[in-house]
């Protein structure tokens, strides 16, 4: 009967303002006002959009006089993030995912390129090299959208930003790092190199992915500074669920959040979440109740060493991965 | 949506919670350049990080073009005044070059006239040589014949 109520309920609220709870939003620079990250979100009544893009720090380190001695990482960030906006706020209902993955590409290219063109000459640069990458930035970016009483998501990244699902099951990362053959663990250890980015001065992937989901969920989009510092993805569901049930409210918990942080990440870090469909607060905190019980009963004092750390890998990452594969479509736009 | 602060339900015009007065915040944000490529602004209120990355922006855009300007017309001016110091320093140095072969080549011809002067000297000397031998073969044959003129004269006084 519940359930019959609430899927009534929902085809009742065919806008996507009246299910959107609120905008979590948390990006914080390492060095005040040279910050390389950058976030934008966008609700409407057909849907809803958040992105994080990471400056990369190599090529992106060099300064342009043409624009007060910033840095690429730093230009082409925001440049590629208002892209994105307006993007996302011109384009016209749905569309196909080849549609809509080729639209987006081609406006992250013209933002890129405008400033190349813009920014003029190198003012130093200790970069040498033939075949480095001018205004690097990664990108990860989801779209979302009601169809009947699902959720449909669309998600589009380049480098090692990440957009998850974090639902009543579990934590689940909705892209996949642009990390040659490392998965979230080892990277966290091992920092791999970066294959594929958005920049100026060479050709990029832009991957997509579209998926179904039942409500209600959060979707979260976050750049590698909120979950490369701590020891394992499982701790960065468990910092999440945690500070969700110690907070009062949504503030509280960006606040939380930002705190715990601070005191672990050694980059800057952007962290940009919808939770959808949960009505209130404490519903939120209801739903992933039994989660996090289960998270602190079941793992976490087996994550105090590594080999405990890669057993409890072992498991999770089938919740974890579960999206990895399925739905990925490249578009490369010539 | 509900209120980050109180969590009392809002509505999409609601600017600030009925309830507890806490800004909702926009619908539509961030901290990237907005309208990069776009004509029209999409935004009528930001927020103040907002606000600082899109007038950043703008502003950085017009003096991008201002800047770029101006440099050009300093970079051709110093490229002129740099082709034109060459130009004159080249001119100097062939010029300074031309004088330098000259003096070798006068230097040269005396060089040369030296040493003909100094075979020609060889050449009268070797003459003189070769004359006062003469002379000295000259003497000898004098003196031979002076002593026989002075041996006959005797015998001729002697007979007489």
């Amino acid at each position: 009967m519940v359930e019959e109520e609430s899927m009534s309920t929902m085809g009742k609220c065919s806008l996507f303002t009246d299910i959107a709870d609120c905008i979590i939003k948390i990006c914080k620079e390492k060095i005040p006002d040279e910050g390389e990250d950058c976030y934008c979100y966008s609700i409407n009544e057909a849907g809803g959009m958040i992105g994080v893009f990471d400056g990369c720090g190599g090529s992106g380190a060099r300064h342009y006089v043409g624009f007060q001695n910033r840095t690429g990482a730093y230009i082409a960030s925001r440049a590629v993030c208002g892209a994105v906006k307006n993007w996302y706020e011109e384009s016209d209902g749905i569309t196909s995912v080849e549609n809509s993955s080729e639209a987006l590409k081609k406006k992250i290219i013209a933002s890129i390129q405008l400033c190349k063109d813009c920014c003029g000459a190198v003012s130093k640069s200790r970069i040498k090299g033939s075949i480095s990458r001018e205004f690097p930035t990664t990108a990860a970016i989801a779209t979302c959208s009601l169809e009947e009483s699902f959720l449909r998501v669309r998600c589009f990244w380049a480098g090692d930003s990440r957009c998850y699902l974090l639902h009543e099951s579990g934590l689940a990362q909705l892209t996949e790092d642009d990390i040659d053959k490392i998965d979230a663990l080892e990277n966290i250890s091992e920092d791999g190199t970066l294959q594929n980015v958005i920049s100026a001065t060479k050709d990029f992937e832009l991957h997509v992915a579209e998926y179904r989901f039942e409500l209600p969920c959060i979707i979260i989009a976050a750049t590698d500074g909120c979950f490369g510092y701590l020891r394992s993805p499982m701790h960065f569901e468990h910092l999440l669920l945690s500070r969700l049930r110690s907070a009062n409210n949504m503030k509280e918990f960006e606040d939380e959040l930002l705190y715990e942080l601070d005191g672990i990440s050694g980059d800057d870090y952007t962290f940009v979440a919808i939770p959808i469909g949960f009505g209130s607060y404490e519903e939120l905190q209801n739903t992933f109740k039994n989660r996090l019980l289960i998270i602190e009963e079941h793992m976490i004092p087996y994550l105090e060493t590594e080999a405990g750390i890669a057993e409890m890998w072992t498991d999770y990452q089938k919740h974890y991965y579960q999206f990895r594969i399925a739905g990925e479509t490249n578009v490369d736009v010539s | 949506m509900f209120c980050k602060n109180c969590g009392a339900h809002l509505n999409t015009t609601d600017k600030a919670c009925p309830n507890c007065g806490y800004e909702k915040g926009l619908l539509s944000g961030g901290n990237g350049f907005w309208d990069i490529i776009s004509d029209n602004s999409q935004h009528s209120e930001t927020s103040a990080v907002e606000e600082k990355s899109i007038n950043e922006y703008q502003e950085n855009i017009t003096e991008v073009h201002t800047a770029t300007g101006k440099r050009a017309l300093s970079v051709q001016i110093v490229v002129f005044l740099v082709v034109f110091l060459m130009s004159g320093y080249l001119y100097l140095t062939i010029q300074k070059n031309r004088s330098l072969h000259n003096e070798i080549s006068a230097l040269e011809a005396q060089e040369r006239s030296v040493l003909e002067m100094s075979i020609e000297n060889e050449r009268l000397q070797k003459r003189v040589s070769e004359l006062e031998i003469e002379l000295s073969n000259l003497r000898e044959a004098q003196n031979e014949i002076e002593e026989e003129t002075t041996e006959d004269e005797i015998e001729g006084n002697q007979v007489w």
